[in-house]
């Protein structure tokens, strides 16, 4: 790790449930602007690493530093106005909601609640929540969710549901985005639209990647460094060429 | 203002036959049914936000009325202040209440919370009877002052019909505001997935606060206009019964449409008077009636109704050859 | 506060704690099978109080035949329960809202039933051994006490007995660890709740029953029952008969306790801030207790 990491760090987090440990000692930095991928066999811990960093869940020991702020110290709520969001693994969408709506709760984050203007019928608020659709309605167009607008979202593919779980994640208007999984359950040709949108979100949006998934391919072609670990550990760091080659990482994979 | 008229004359029109029922049914003693109906739908439409929507299960709603309620009474016929005043210090004292409890119940979920507002709302009933200097015990207070503002006080059924029902006018539309406003967005998402709300930068905590003690202030209002309108009030009035009653009044309503809490007071007033001769059996009946809503249609009543209007008035185009 | 009294609030609050240890432990095994804490657990109690009454007071027949046959028509309704209410509501998945406004529902019929056979006044049972006092320790304790104390323990030795060395029992323990496993082992999933929910029902009835001579039986005392037996299943951890019986016996003798240093009035109070303490403790640790995935 060098300096330039200081965008985001985490140092020797642990995390015990009982007597498992899930995280050990995991260190590593990013640079902004980096696509970080995090990848290892199943159990490994990276979801666990992911609940930690989103404040999900409070991390054993260790800290998690972004641009200087604690984010192991600070509850899910205040990461996420920090600039952290994130998708689930199993996707955890608002199936009462529209497809709109469940982007447009993404938006509330630095909105002004005012519950006795809302519920009086002031303008303003009235203002605001046009201009949070606008931004949702935006977010939806550049992800091409656009069609499906007013729809449940049960009713959308498996993988457009994926692709609105990252509109939502957008709409907080993050600097560090935490992917779960996002190719689980795609098919090749969405696996590739895949890409091109995370790819777009780091150029154009300028936003930077934190990515768990299995899929070699993905991380291959995407990744600017990548981390594995296993049961809880970090295994090894490199560029995605070294990573490739390493045996101990191969000796993971195929023991499992 | 005037928009808000405009846009809900159906309600106003709804509102202006309910006062005529009891005149055109020559049945005076209607309007009391309609009146507490009036009172119970006060503590419905802040129930419907809280457990309806936010999906924060509250047994304990009786005892912020009995706040409001004793509050008011001690006010206005111990320290003889103004009506005005008892009902504010109503307001007071339950907001300071409902603010210190809503910290740590709010932190519990589903069977806890559920038990937890139980539990308060049986402690409250049981210190209103213990603290007998100040509230009379189980005796209770009588000879409250009528509901008064300034020089006008309220006489006779009809005025006191007019006051409540516009106050529950000026409720329901701020609920249905809220409803439909981004709040209310937060208050569905967080029923469903508190955890993700949390994660899209929502500050959970502050609203279920907030949406908790707005539900108990407008208990407590609900509790106050109750004192001044019957005049007497006593711990049964108050019990943890009447708090499931009040849950009872959400879920039989509906939980889909702001209307429902207006439908679920309207139909848990009237139907003890129609099943007066079964007045032994109507808990056992509601308790059948809620078995059966949350199995067939646990959006309750006003759901069922809007759906059931729809298959109907789509046969209708159907049948006189228009294309639905 | 003297040695007499002393032994007198000890032996009532362990025998009314184990009356809440039993109700605990209808909470216990429902909770542990399907995930569901039922609010008409209490009603089973009344109506176990009730049905005895009339068996053994009205009709003269023997205690242990009453006993007897109250557990087994309880245990009947129970049955009704899961069939009519508990399996619907699991099988659809609904939500816990919509599950406590169910059992809601069905502990409000059940109350009106008792109402409705038994009338509103309270009637009283006589204690199983007579109707002297009986003095233990120089203090005077209620005849009914020993039978509370030594029935309920054979009653919950038997529950640890047939729920960690018998075939069926360790069914409906592994039903809520793993309901796979529970499969792979020849039992129906199904088959367990229905046993789970109607051995609650047993036990809450045997509870009534056994309280009854001291509190009397009453149509409306389910929701106190209810919550009481809850707080005591809190308290002791929602575990075992083990945790059940340690939380209802913890339960009955700080409410004891209490009411001695406080008014008799407070009883209550005692007990539902004990449960409030115990939950909010409880939430400041929960995070990840209970992951809903």
């Amino acid at each position: 790790m060098n300096n330039r990491d200081n965008f985001f760090q985490a140092q020797e987090v642990s995390k015990n449930f009982g007597g498992l440990q899930a995280l050990d000692k995991v260190s590593f930095g990013v640079e902004e602007g980096q696509i970080f991928s995090i990848i290892g066999p199943n159990g490994a811990g990276k979801t666990t690493l992911f609940n930690v960093i989103s404040g999900m869940m409070p991390c054993s020991r260790g800290k998690i530093v972004l641009r200087d702020l604690p984010l192991h110290k600070m509850n899910v709520c205040s990461i996420s106005r920090a600039g952290v969001a994130r998708t689930f693994q199993n996707i955890r969408l608002f199936p009462n909601m529209t497809v709109l709506e469940n982007v447009l709760l993404g938006c509330e984050a630095k909105t002004v609640q005012g519950f006795l203007f809302t519920g009086f019928g002031i303008p303003t608020i009235r203002r605001m929540e046009k201009d949070k659709r606008e931004r949702a309605l935006h977010w939806l167009d550049l992800l091409k969710l656009a069609d499906y607008n007013d729809e449940k979202p049960t009713s959308l593919p498996y993988g457009l549901q994926k692709r609105l779980e990252i509109a939502r994640a957008l709409g907080t208007e993050p600097i560090l985005l935490l992917l779960d999984e996002p190719a689980a359950g795609l098919n090749d040709v969405e696996i590739g639209e895949l890409q091109k949108i995370i790819e777009m979100i780091r150029e154009t949006l300028k936003v930077t990647i934190l990515l768990v998934d299995h899929n070699a391919n993905l991380i291959m072609s995407l990744s600017d460094f990548i981390m594995v670990l296993d049961f809880g550990k970090v295994l090894t760091m490199g560029t995605a060429n070294e990573v490739r080659n390493d045996p101990r990482v191969i000796a993971a994979y195929l023991g499992k | 203002m005037k928009t808000v008229f405009l846009k809900s004359y159906k309600t106003i029109l709804l509102f202006f036959l309910l006062f005529l029922l009891p005149v055109a049914l020559n049945k005076p003693f209607i309007y009391t049914i309609l009146n507490v109906s009036g009172i119970n739908a006060l503590t419905v439409l802040g129930l419907l936000l809280l457990v309806g929507y936010a999906g924060q299960i509250s047994f304990g709603h009786a005892g912020f009325m009995a706040l409001g309620a004793y509050t008011s009474a001690i006010v206005v016929v111990k320290l003889n202040m103004p009506v005005l005043i008892g009902v504010l210090s109503g307001f007071i004292i339950t907001s300071i209440v409902a603010g210190l409890l809503a910290i740590p119940v709010l932190k519990l979920k589903g069977y806890y919370l559920a038990m937890a507002t139980l539990a308060f709302g049986i402690i409250f009933s049981k210190l209103v009877i213990e603290l007998k200097e100040l509230t009379g015990g189980p005796v209770g207070i009588g000879e409250i002052p009528p509901f008064s503002v300034g020089d006008l006080i309220l006489h006779g059924e009809e005025a006191y019909f007019i006051l409540i029902w516009s106050i529950v006018f000026i409720v329901y539309q701020f609920c249905k505001n809220i409803e439909a406003s981004h709040i209310g967005r937060m208050l569905k998402g967080i029923n469903t997935d508190e955890d993700v709300v949390s994660c899209l930068g929502v500050d959970v905590k502050r609203i279920k606060i907030i949406v908790f003690v707005f539900s108990a202030v407008l208990a407590s209002l609900s509790g106050s206009l109750y004192a001044h309108y019957m005049k007497y009030i006593s711990p049964e009035v108050f019990s943890a019964d009447n708090s499931v009653f009040l849950i009872m009044m959400v879920f039989l309503g509906g939980t889909r449409y702001v209307w429902g809490a207006l439908l679920g007071s309207l139909l848990l007033n009237f139907l003890p008077e129609v099943l007066r001769a079964y007045k032994d059996y109507s808990i056992g009946l509601y308790g059948l009636a809620l078995v059966f809503i949350v199995l067939l249609m646990p959006e309750g009543l006003s759901a069922f109704l809007v759906k059931v209007y729809a298959i109907i008035s789509k046969s209708f185009k159907i049948q006189n050859g228009v294309p639905s | 506060m003297e040695f007499r009294d002393f032994i007198q609030l000890l032996v009532t609050g362990i025998s009314e704690g184990s009356i809440y240890a039993l109700i605990a432990l209808g909470f216990t095994l429902i909770f542990k099978c399907t995930n569901v804490i039922s609010f008409a657990q209490g009603e089973f109690a009344v109506l176990g109080s009730l049905l005895m009454v009339t068996f053994s007071e009205f009709l003269h027949l023997p205690i242990v035949v009453s006993f007897v046959i109250t557990v087994v028509i309880v245990a009947g309704v129970g049955a009704l329960f899961e069939l009519t209410t508990i399996r619907p509501l699991v099988r659809g998945s609904a939500s816990i809202l919509n599950i406590i406004i169910a059992t809601i529902g069905v502990s409000m019929v059940l109350k009106t039933l008792a109402k409705l056979f038994w009338g509103r006044e309270p009637v009283g049972l006589s204690s199983f051994g007579g109707d002297k006092p009986i003095e233990f320790l120089k203090a005077f304790v209620h005849p009914q006490s020993p039978w509370i104390l030594s029935l309920s323990l054979v009653i919950l030795t038997a529950m640890i007995v047939f729920l960690d060395y018998t075939r069926q029992g360790r069914a409906l323990k592994a039903c809520a660890e793993d309901a796979f496993a529970a499969k792979l082992m020849g039992i129906s999933a199904q088959r367990v709740v229905f046993y789970s929910v109607v051995l609650s029902a047993a036990l809450g009835a045997a509870s009534g029953i056994l309280i009854a001579p001291i509190t009397y039986a009453q149509y409306d005392l389910g929701i106190i029952y209810t919550i009481k037996g809850f707080s005591a299943a809190v308290l002791g951890g929602m575990q075992n008969p083990l945790g059940a019986m340690v939380g209802g016996i913890l339960l009955g003798l700080l409410e004891t306790f209490g009411v001695f240093f406080l008014s008799s009035g407070y009883k209550d109070v005692i007990t539902l801030g004990v449960l409030l303490v115990v939950l909010f403790l409880m939430s400041e640790g929960i995070f990840s207790s209970k992951e809903k995935r």
